[in-house]
């Protein structure tokens, strides 16, 4: 699955994150979150994640970073992202990479990686239902922490069609109340 | 049961001596088939979480395991605090798979039963 590593390399390119996840845990947390961010974003990968202890996470996946560590930690890839790829890149580091969270990133990204997995696959739909699902699975997670990162999932999930005059009229009110 | 039948259950019985008594138990294989599965680590959490064991257990089934060798602990930085996780070793990896076989081998007799 050469072909889509390169791509996950194209993203750690793009975010300026230089991972080392042979002897990292928490690079090799992170690649996994940010790839499966980015696949349920409509970006095409063929890697199949599942929802497991560890929130979204797949072993062709890791089989490819153990398998082709150095090309990943010299962000080594000769693949031209599409604009559209650019764009999902752009959003995850606006919603969860740039997000200021105090010293709770990871689980912060963990949060979202795994509301985001339980809204796709159907597990959940309301957001009092996927926060009640996310505590469920992982009973270490803040309230304060599931409630930015379901924020942070509408804003992912969020497309421009779906801005009605109705609500661009509303957002500039807010806009202007200072 | 013909000789094809009788061989394959001494094959079981003899088998049976190559795998570590201590690493076959029901929780002591999940934690091995977990540790394989996912290979990036479990943090203690998760294990405890998922397998629904006290501390005490789990603790000590993880304290066996990393004593014969098939698993390793860390502790690591994970949001600035200290976490343990875990990982199966390649001696974890073998030990594993010799009780995968034997399983196999029994499911086979089994549906071979009447050979």
């Amino acid at each position: 699955m050469l072909d889509d590593l390169e791509k996950v390399i194209a993203g750690l390119k793009y975010w300026n994150l230089i991972l080392d996840p042979v002897n990292s845990y928490e690079n090799r947390f992170l690649l996994q979150k940010l790839t499966f961010l980015s696949q349920s974003l409509g970006m095409k990968l063929s890697y199949n994640f599942g929802l497991y202890v560890a929130g979204p996470y797949c072993s062709q996946l890791a089989d490819d970073y153990y398998k082709h560590s150095n090309r990943i930690t010299s962000l080594q890839t000769d693949y031209r992202t599409t604009k559209k790829e650019n764009e999902i890149f752009m959003k995850i580091k606006r919603y969860v990479i740039d997000r200021q969270v105090n010293e709770k990133r990871m689980s912060f990204i963990e949060g979202v990686a795994t509301i985001q997995k339980l809204y796709l696959d159907g597990h959940a739909t309301t957001e009092e239902e996927l926060h009640y699902k996310t505590k469920e699975i992982k009973p270490h997670l803040s309230d304060y922490i599931i409630i930015i990162a379901l924020n942070a999932v509408k804003q992912l999930n969020f497309k421009s069609e779906y801005l009605t005059d109705e609500l661009k009229e509303e957002f500039d009110l807010w806009d202007r109340i200072d | 049961m013909s000789t094809s039948c009788d061989e394959e259950l001494q094959n079981i019985i003899e088998s049976r001596k190559k795998i570590i008594n201590a690493a076959f138990t029901s929780s002591r294989v999940l934690i091995l088939t977990l540790l394989q599965h996912f290979k990036i680590g479990i943090q203690y959490r998760e294990l405890k979480n998922t397998l629904n064991l006290s501390d005490g257990n789990l603790f000590s089934n993880l304290k066996n395991l990393i004593d014969m060798g098939y698993i390793e602990e860390e502790t690591i930085q994970f949001d600035t605090r200290p976490l343990k996780i875990y990982q199966i070793t390649s001696k974890g990896e073998k030990e594993l798979s010799k009780i995968m076989e034997w399983i196999i081998s029994i499911k086979k007799l089994i549906g071979d039963i009447e050979c």
